[in-house]
């Protein structure tokens, strides 16, 4: 069976990005790489959108950005949550799991229950 | 925020690198990343190039998508950084406050009297010279109309008072008004009857005059044409707001009751809405039809004749009419009206007649009086001391900033931009500045109202509150300008000091530039004192100029009594009687010097007269003759000097003998170089028998302060007039004046009204300007005393 390509919602883009963030600061490249690998490509992400994502969270003050060095000493913006975005992103994986874990009740049942 | 455009100016300088660098920077890098990363699993560079690239999506509007959000974030930083800092500014301002109370109580004292004086003289002139009046429908397209025509002596004379047919003859001649009206303001209207007849503001209109405004009747209903017709309108009256409330208790039953006004009752059928007051700037009292108010006072002579003149003209363009079309249709009009009227006007002078719509204030029209001149002069003034009152605030401010130079040496040294110092220098003159706007506003509330009395106390207020939108907006203006003059000199001056002398020197005084700052702002006080104490000087000098000014007869000492019998005038055979009780009343007050008949009025009523001599022709070009016919002692009693030959006597006016006395200007003018005693002079057509002159008397200024050459003819009043009299005290006049009102009123037959005044409250509204222009300014003579270092030479 040829793997599903999830058309990604916007939100869900962004708590991947901000999951990425959550061990430390990273450069846009770092972060796409580590989304690529993470979902073992399942996720056809454009890098574009992963960038668009970034500034977006960066405009409502979720993430801040810095420019820093690169491990081979090339100028790079680094990301880094902030407070808020790490509330956010507690809030989201929460919201997530919930959302997830009812999808996959529905889906995984074995048996209809009739009506008492 | 307040200073978003000012502080934007000062932040150009350190914009940071446009948002578009930044992206490039970043995605450059991401892209080199991606080629590398695929190289190393072996791909070709080209492959992994285009790899990258395909990875990466559409480029270009990715691009565009992060420059949009980088530049909005960039915005929302920058708002909130703004905020910030404000916050911090203000704060920092008022806790310097607290910390010196009585320095930002002194400024803010100063700076609200200044501010207050500002704002109480734009109300003043706001209400005289700016805004329309009330209820005025399209005061764009209406205007009051004014006839030029040539003087007898060459120059121009325009009029605004035109007879009632002139009205009639335009309304009828012209094709581009849409609209017009004819009205006369009475401001000594004669209304009530017995103890509770009092003076009041009356305005004649014609019907046609309530559709000049968007105005409804609040009770009742206004007049109709079929009410307002020649000879005479019907006798309904519509009140003012003021007197319904003031005379009527706002009683809503008021409609048919019975009101006098002059001679005549009128019933009420209506009440004019809170702050109505037609044309003029002065409240009135009610309103009648225009043809009922001229029966009562002109009989049926006033419609058919052009020669009486008195009635205002308002009209209103038709849409797309240009105001020169207007002004040439009515032109027209007005030489047509010319050229028929008897007696017939000289051809020559037809053409030259001309007609003009001009502002429908009349302060702002040609004939603009002495009130709208000192409105403006008093503006300048409060404006001069409102510079005085920023460059002494200025001052003050830099000499608090001498003591808080290290302060500011060590907030620059770590790193605070000077374009930040500047704001919060900004911040803290004009928090100071909007504070004294509060405070002037509190300053025009208690002043205000006072300088309005004082200034224009006939001007009906009700209509304009002391503080509206426009004279808060105004207000707020003059303080946002106050803080920024004020601040921008210490601001200026602290953003360029030396900073490493300044930490190195702390807290010591006085460097050179900063010396030479100061005495600019010292000079430059000076500098506005002197222009401030010239002006008023010339002001105070002006107004000794139109006191001194000798008018031939002594105000000062006189009394004008006049009866309103208000149509119930004693028959003709009664008069010389009632006339000579009056008179004999009248002398025998204590206090009471002489009594004179008269019919002239100082700066209110006069005639004008054609006169005839013997062997000279067209005297008329010499220009206007004024007759005054007046009783005996009538010299003696004005205190006008006969200068030769004799005044008038009891036996003149009885006898059968014509004689008249004529004034200095006239008998040099008419007979040069002649002795005019003994002669002969027609008075008023060439066939009426001859009159001897007698006598010679004083010019008088009886029309205007500037009437030098009037030329006068005084003849013996016949016994039938009934009488307005002078009545000479031997103190102040008005001391007598109640006593006079009392005992003449006693006299008076049937609902007769007598009315007193001293001739110098006749003369106050002429002289008030210059008064109070001169009272207002610091050089008057009530400040003298208090004025050492200069004095005054006015």
């Amino acid at each position: 069976m040829p793997r599903a390509e999830l058309d990604l919602l916007q939100g869900t883009l962004d708590v991947l990005v901000l999951k990425s963030l959550s061990w430390g600061a990273r450069h846009g490249h770092a972060v796409a790489t580590w989304i690529r690998a993470t979902t073992e490509d399942d996720l056809n992400i454009e890098d574009g959108a992963l960038y668009t994502a970034l500034h977006r969270l960066e405009k409502r003050g979720l993430i801040e950005a810095e420019w820093g060095l690169s491990d081979n000493n090339r100028k790079a913006k680094y990301y880094e949550l902030t407070d808020l975005g790490r509330r956010e992103l507690r809030h989201e994986t929460d919201r997530w799991s919930r959302y997830a874990g009812a999808v996959f009740k529905v889906l995984r049942a074995t048996s209809v229950t009739a009506a008492r | 925020m307040a200073f978003s455009g000012l502080t934007r100016l000062f932040r150009l300088a350190v914009r940071p690198p446009a948002v578009e660098q930044d992206l490039d920077a970043e995605i450059g890098f991401h892209l080199d990343e991606e080629v590398r990363a695929l190289e190393a699993r072996g791909l070709a560079p080209d492959a992994a190039r285009l790899e990258a690239r395909r990875r990466f999506g559409d480029l270009q509007r990715t691009r565009a998508e992060l420059a949009r959000l980088d530049r909005e974030r960039r915005m929302k930083t920058r708002r909130a950084n703004r905020l910030d800092d404000f916050i911090q500014d203000l704060g920092y301002a008022l806790r310097g406050f607290r910390r010196q109370p009585a320095f930002a109580a002194l400024v803010i004292g100063t700076l609200g009297l200044g501010i207050g004086a500002n704002a109480t003289m734009f109300g003043i002139v706001d209400r005289i010279l700016v805004r329309p009046p009330a209820f005025l429908t399209e005061p764009g397209r209406t205007g009051r109309v004014y006839l030029r025509r040539p003087n007898d002596d060459g120059g121009e004379r325009i009029d605004n008072n035109i007879s009632y047919k002139r009205y009639v003859d335009l309304r009828e001649g012209s094709r581009t008004l849409a609209g017009s009206a004819a009205f006369y303001d009475d401001d000594q209207a004669v209304v009530g009857i017995g103890e509770d007849a009092r003076q009041r503001g009356v305005t004649l209109a014609s019907a046609s005059y309530w559709s000049m405004f968007d105005a409804r009747p609040l009770l009742g209903r206004f007049f109709s044409a079929s009410e307002d017709r020649t000879p005479n309108g019907a006798s309904v009256a519509v009140l003012g707001y003021g007197f319904w409330q003031s005379g009527f208790g706002g009683d809503r039953g008021v409609i048919g009751r019975q009101l006098y006004i002059g001679p005549r009752q009128y019933t009420i059928i209506g009440v004019a809405p809170k702050g109505f007051t037609g044309t003029s700037l002065r409240g009135v009292d009610a309103f009648i039809p225009i043809t009922s108010g001229a029966f009562d006072a002109f009989g049926d002579q006033y419609y058919p004749r052009h020669n009486i003149s008195w009635v205002e003209m308002i009209g209103r363009r038709r849409p797309g009419v240009s105001p020169e079309a207007v002004d040439a249709d009515l032109t027209l009009a007005f030489q047509r009206s010319r050229a028929s009227q008897t007696p017939p006007v000289r051809a020559e002078n037809i053409p030259k007649s001309r007609a003009q719509v001009g502002s429908v204030l009349y302060n702002r029209g040609p004939k603009s009086g002495d009130e709208a001149r000192v409105a403006l002069w008093l503006s300048g003034v409060a404006a001069i001391v409102l510079l005085i009152a920023c460059a002494n605030v200025a001052n003050l401010l830099l000499a608090r900033a001498l003591t808080r130079r290290r302060e500011i040496a060590v907030r620059l040294a770590l790193g605070a931009g000077r374009a930040r110092l500047l704001r919060q220098l900004l911040t803290e003159s004009t928090l100071l500045a909007l504070a004294g706007g509060v405070a002037g506003l509190f300053a025009a509330h208690f002043g205000g109202g006072v300088l309005r009395q004082a200034l224009l106390s006939d001007v009906d207020w009700s209509a304009t509150p002391l503080f509206d939108g426009r004279m808060l907006l105004f207000t707020a203006a003059a303080a946002l300008l106050t803080g920024v003059l004020t601040g921008i000199t210490p601001a200026w001056h602290a953003g360029r000091s030396d900073l490493a002398g300044s930490l190195k020197a702390g807290g010591r005084e006085g460097s050179r530039p900063r010396a030479r700052l100061r005495s600019t702002l010292l000079v430059a006080q000076a500098a506005l004192s002197v222009l401030l104490l010239v002006g008023a000087g010339l002001f105070v000098r002006s107004l000794r100029n139109v006191r001194s000014v000798d008018l031939g007869y002594e105000p000062s000492r006189l009394l004008i009594a006049m009866p309103d019998f208000r149509g119930q005038r004693p028959p003709p055979g009664e008069i010389p009687e009632f006339t000579r009780r009056l008179l004999e009343r009248a002398r025998g007050i204590p206090g009471v010097e002489r009594a004179a008949l008269t019919f002239g009025i100082p700066f209110w009523r006069s005639n004008t007269t054609d006169i005839y001599v013997p062997g000279r022709d067209s005297l008329n070009r010499l220009g206007s003759f004024y007759q005054n016919v007046v009783g005996e002692d009538y010299f003696e009693a004005t205190g006008t000097r006969i200068l030769k030959g004799r005044g008038l006597t009891v036996q003149d006016r009885a006898g059968p003998a014509r004689v008249a006395v004529v004034s200095e200007m006239l008998a040099r003018r008419v007979w040069p170089g002649a002795d005019p005693i003994g002669k002969c002079i027609r008075i008023s057509a060439d066939t009426v028998p001859c009159s001897e002159v007698v006598g010679v008397a004083k010019d008088v200024r009886w029309g205007s302060l500037g009437d030098e050459d009037r030329m006068q003819v005084y003849e013996p009043m016949s016994p039938a007039d009934a009488g307005t009299m002078f009545v000479r005290t031997a103190g102040d006049p008005r001391l007598v004046a109640e006593q006079l009102r009392r005992e003449l009123q006693r006299l008076m037959p049937g609902m007769g009204f007598m009315n007193v005044r001293s001739l110098d409250s006749t003369l106050d509204p002429v002289l008030r300007p210059w008064r109070l222009g001169a009272t207002c300014s610091p050089c008057s003579e009530s400040w003298r005393s208090s004025w050492p270092p200069w004095g005054c030479t006015g």
